[in-house]
């Protein structure tokens, strides 16, 4: 979906002239700065020419002061750009947002989505909360991580590898009243403990996903032909590994997409970040529209 | 004994072994099936009743308009007292039910004030909830039977399927007058 004109919060023009900014902080401070600093500690190293040491030391500051100040006006430019971005995406789609970029899910929430269970160690941040239309919704990144035995470094600090990266969505839920937890993993997956593994009609289903109650009824209440149908949909349309978990009235929904949301990393055109930011962001209206969350099946749109 | 016949010996108690043991899990297999079967039934019984206890207590909100489908209603009324042990008449008294349901929804199509009659909204909702739990105690029952026949009918289970006598086991269909066309008027 393409945001209209006049909700755009940073024009092509802002983005082109923070886009340059960018660049012009990378060619003509960054790179010059280091290299100032490098060709005078190899030229004082090396004794090509030997320099006072007062003026090695200028020349050395300089060059990397030179280039602390590029790579400052690098990251205001992306913070500038993210932060109002972020302001644009947000507000396109979303009410009652409150957003903070170092808070994030804890322990005891990752707990409680039961996706999470043998890690050694997590981060969270970007916690976001908002509302779409009648549905409140909770959602920050997440990484979980675990220590791998087998390997070591040089220093005895151990080595981790990434288990999950992505973002973990609270969702309210209030269509029906379940008696019990229904699991739903993308691929194959081993029975959890307490739960069983229920086999639905839907062929295409059954193979691309795995699903886990402790009441197989539950499972055939809640995941109607209809409702299998939607949740295909939202597979199709998203990248990485998706895990759903319906419990207590609400929907989990976790995503492994090995990137944080609202990253700069890796992207060079900004126009590009708006892209993607906007679908990262739209994850939550897709799983509300495509569910119908925000519909009473009982008593009509709202 | 020599070597060979010892291997020979061991070879044939090995196999024994293991047929005896893929007999005995195959038998136990459709033993568990028949247990979830049953256990799917009685879902299928529970929703039933709650079907039945909802039409009743909408009858009784809209009697005086209903006096047509009377008939109806006794007719479910009789084949519940006298109990539906069969899937087919299982089948049939949810059938029955069926057709009271639709007589209601063409009379709160007559009678707009008795859809903003808020019981009667109360429990016409009640109802739809409990059709959709009927519907997941079929899909969950003609799963298991699937299962079930599935067994019965594929090579080699179906070796052990005759050996211990098992019978392919009916659906529960769906309600004849929801497969039928709809008809716009």
């Amino acid at each position: 979906m393409k945001l209209a004109e006049d909700k755009r919060l940073i024009t092509d023009a802002e983005i082109e002239k923070l886009q340059n900014l960018r660049s012009d902080s990378i060619k003509k401070k960054i790179i010059p700065g280091l290299a100032l600093a490098i060709v005078v500690y190899i030229i004082n190293y090396l004794g090509i020419i030997q320099l006072p040491s007062m003026l090695f030391l200028f020349l050395l500051v300089l060059g990397i002061g030179y280039a602390l100040n590029g790579l400052r006006a690098y990251k205001s430019a992306e913070y500038l750009f993210k932060t109002k971005l972020m302001e644009e995406v947000l507000g396109a789609y979303y009410t009652d947002i409150r957003y903070n970029p170092s808070q994030g899910l804890s322990e005891s929430d990752l707990a409680y989505t039961e996706f999470f269970r043998d890690y050694d160690r997590m981060h969270s941040h970007d916690l976001i909360q908002g509302s779409y239309g009648p549905v409140s919704f909770t959602m920050a990144d997440v990484k979980t991580e675990r220590e791998n035995k087998r390997l070591e470094r040089k220093d005895g600090k151990p080595v981790y590898v990434t288990q999950f990266e992505g973002q973990v969505m609270f969702i309210d839920f209030h269509e029906k009243i379940l008696d019990a937890n229904v699991m739903i993993h993308e691929g194959r997956v081993k029975g959890q403990v307490g739960y069983e593994i229920v086999k639905t009609e839907n062929a295409l289903f059954q193979d691309k996903f795995t699903v886990q109650s402790s009441d197989p009824h539950t499972v055939f209440y809640l995941l109607t032909p209809h409702f299998i149908e939607r949740i295909l949909q939202i597979e199709e349309t998203r990248k990485g590994d998706l895990k759903m978990l319906f419990k207590d009235q609400k929907l989990m929904v976790a995503m492994d997409t090995r990137r944080d949301s609202f990253t700069m990393n890796g992207v060079k055109d900004y126009k590009k970040a708006r892209e993607l930011f906007h679908s990262e962001m739209r994850f939550v209206v897709d799983v509300v529209e495509e569910l119908k969350l925000n519909k009473d099946l009982f008593k009509g749109e709202k | 004994m020599s070597f060979g016949s010892i291997f020979a010996i061991a070879a044939v108690v090995f196999v024994i072994f293991v047929v005896g043991a893929w007999y005995i899990g195959t038998m136990n297999r459709f033993r568990y099936l028949d247990v979830k079967i049953d256990e799917a039934l009685s879902g299928i019984d529970v929703a039933l009743t709650k079907r039945f206890d909802s039409l009743s207590k909408m009858w009784s909100l809209a009697k005086k308009y209903m006096e047509h489908e009377k008939g109806t209603l006794e007719n479910v009324i009789k084949m519940r007292n006298q109990g539906a042990n069969t899937i087919q008449e299982k089948q049939a008294l949810n059938n029955e039910m069926g057709k009271l349901m639709s007589g209601f929804n063409v009379v709160f199509e007559q009678y707009p004030e008795l859809k903003a009659d808020r019981s009667i909204a109360e429990t016409q909702a009640a109802v739809m909830d409990i059709e959709e739990h009927l519907q997941a105690a079929r899909r969950l029952y003609n799963s298991n039977v699937s299962l079930y026949n599935q067994l019965k009918v594929m090579f080699p289970t179906s070796i052990v399927g005759n050996m211990i006598h098992a019978e392919e086991k009916e659906f529960f269909e769906a309600e004849d007058r929801k497969r039928e066309d709809v008809v716009f008027e």
